[in-house]
């Protein structure tokens, strides 16, 4: 089991439990939860985090706002970040490259796929 | 002719007279037709009324309709979280179950060692004493490893069939996703009751029902859209990708290949004028390649970074 620490982001309570079961499934076992952007941010504040995955439609701040805010402050600039989320848009998708999110995962999503992008950031990060 | 009145005077004067009598002809083919516009309205005016009512009733509905759709959000949300319960504990006792068979074998492979010293303890003991008890014994130590061979295996058909049952667990566990995914259609459609909501009260605020748009206005609190996608769906059947991928590699100049091996050479094209789905492999490629580290990507950048696929 890894050791790397994960900070979920959704709003949505069932998809958090559905992201980390799939984390642990795969074999990451650390996890800290946020509802949204805001939220997120305390937490990167409060706590040493090693990977984040984020959805994009949420209250307060959302997933690419989040990316934006991450981006812009040194100390997590370099932070991996993942969006899973259900816009599969091709101009969605480009929006989330341009705010710098590392990959992008469409829902619905499988544990396999999740594997090959948290494996792939960490390869190139 | 009238005495001391000009000739011009009276010409004038019956151009007038004929432009006068010109109207009254006008007038006289438009009283039908105004009679008409008349009779319509006093028609219209009670199915007017009858709009208004009916607008005003919709308009009162949407409060209710809009908070069944929430309660239908927050029934699948309650149910996912019981099933995920039990997800849970049912992936927790297989994974006890799962252990628990897997220190089995071990132990039986350790008994199955303890036994051969044993016998090799016991045929050294009685070295040339007593064949026939050392012949007796290692029939039976074989007819226990055959035993312990027999039980292995059965041990390992169940630790097969449990990770079996937890890939199907995940499986179902995956399927929950289908609620977020739902939860976001049902807020896109109680945001467009709303946006209806919006404009039915603007109209009945024209038809001067004030009150009521201000009872309406109390009665709902807006959706903020942005916390929904309008376009969300589920859909496992790959179908949107592979139509997103080709107008990726539409789209892509000069790109030689997608992420899932289709060739597909292309001149430097337009971007698409209609919003499409991207596939998980056209979203593979946009990040497979090194991303700039600092400022956002500009199109050229990203084109770029599709080049270097």
């Amino acid at each position: 089991m890894s050791t790397l620490k994960f900070l979920v982001v959704d709003d949505s309570p069932t998809m958090r439990r559905i992201v980390c079961n799939a984390l642990r499934e795969i074999g990451y076992g650390t996890f800290v939860e946020a509802a949204d952007g805001n939220e997120a941010v305390k937490k990167l504040h409060e706590e040493a985090i090693d990977f984040l995955i984020t959805d994009w439609n949420m209250p307060n701040m959302n997933g690419l706002d989040l990316t934006k805010t991450i981006r812009s402050s040194p100390a997590t600039e370099s932070l991996p970040i993942l969006m899973i989320t259900t816009r599969g848009m091709k101009e969605d998708v480009i929006d989330a490259l341009q705010a710098r999110v590392n990959n992008y995962i469409v829902k619905p999503f499988t544990p396999d796929v999740l594997r090959e992008k948290i494996d792939l950031i960490l390869k190139t990060n | 002719m009238l005495p001391d009145m000009p000739a011009d005077n009276i010409t004038n004067i019956l151009g007038k007279l004929d432009e006068l009598r010109a109207v009254f002809i006008i007038g006289q083919r438009a009283v039908p037709f105004i009679e008409e516009i008349l009779h319509f309205f006093k028609e219209m005016s009670p199915l007017l009324d009858e709009i208004n009512v009916s607008i005003r009733d919709s308009t009162s509905k949407i409060p209710k309709a809009t908070s069944q759709l929430q309660s239908v959000s927050q029934a699948t949300e309650m149910a996912t979280t019981e099933i995920l319960d039990l997800v849970d504990a049912v992936l927790l006792q297989l994974s006890r179950m799962k252990s628990t068979r897997e220190q089995a074998a071990a132990d039986l492979d350790a008994m199955g060692q303890l036994d051969t010293r044993m016998v090799r303890l016991i045929k050294m003991a009685y070295k040339g004493d007593n064949p026939d008890l050392i012949t007796r014994i290692e029939v039976l130590h074989e007819q226990k490893r055959a035993l312990r061979k027999s039980f292995a295996s059965k041990l390992g058909q169940e630790v097969g069939a449990i990770d079996a049952m937890r890939d199907d667990i995940n499986r179902i566990m995956l399927a929950l996703q289908v609620q977020d995914i739902t939860t976001q259609q049902i807020a896109a459609v109680k945001h467009l009751f709303e946006s209806i909501r919006d404009r039915l009260t603007r109209l009945i605020h024209r038809l001067s029902y004030a009150d009521f748009e201000q009872t309406v206005e109390e009665l709902l609190t807006p959706t903020n859209p942005g916390t929904f996608d309008p376009n969300a769906t589920y859909d496992r059947s790959g179908q949107r990708q592979v139509e997103a991928d080709e107008v990726i590699a539409g789209f892509v100049p000069g790109r030689a290949k997608s992420v899932n091996g289709r060739a597909k050479e292309t001149s430097p094209a337009e971007p698409p004028a209609e919003r499409v789905a991207a596939c998980q492999n056209d979203i593979d490629a946009l990040f497979a390649a090194p991303r700039p580290a600092a400022n956002p990507a500009s199109q050229d950048e990203i084109d770029k970074l599709f080049q270097g696929l």
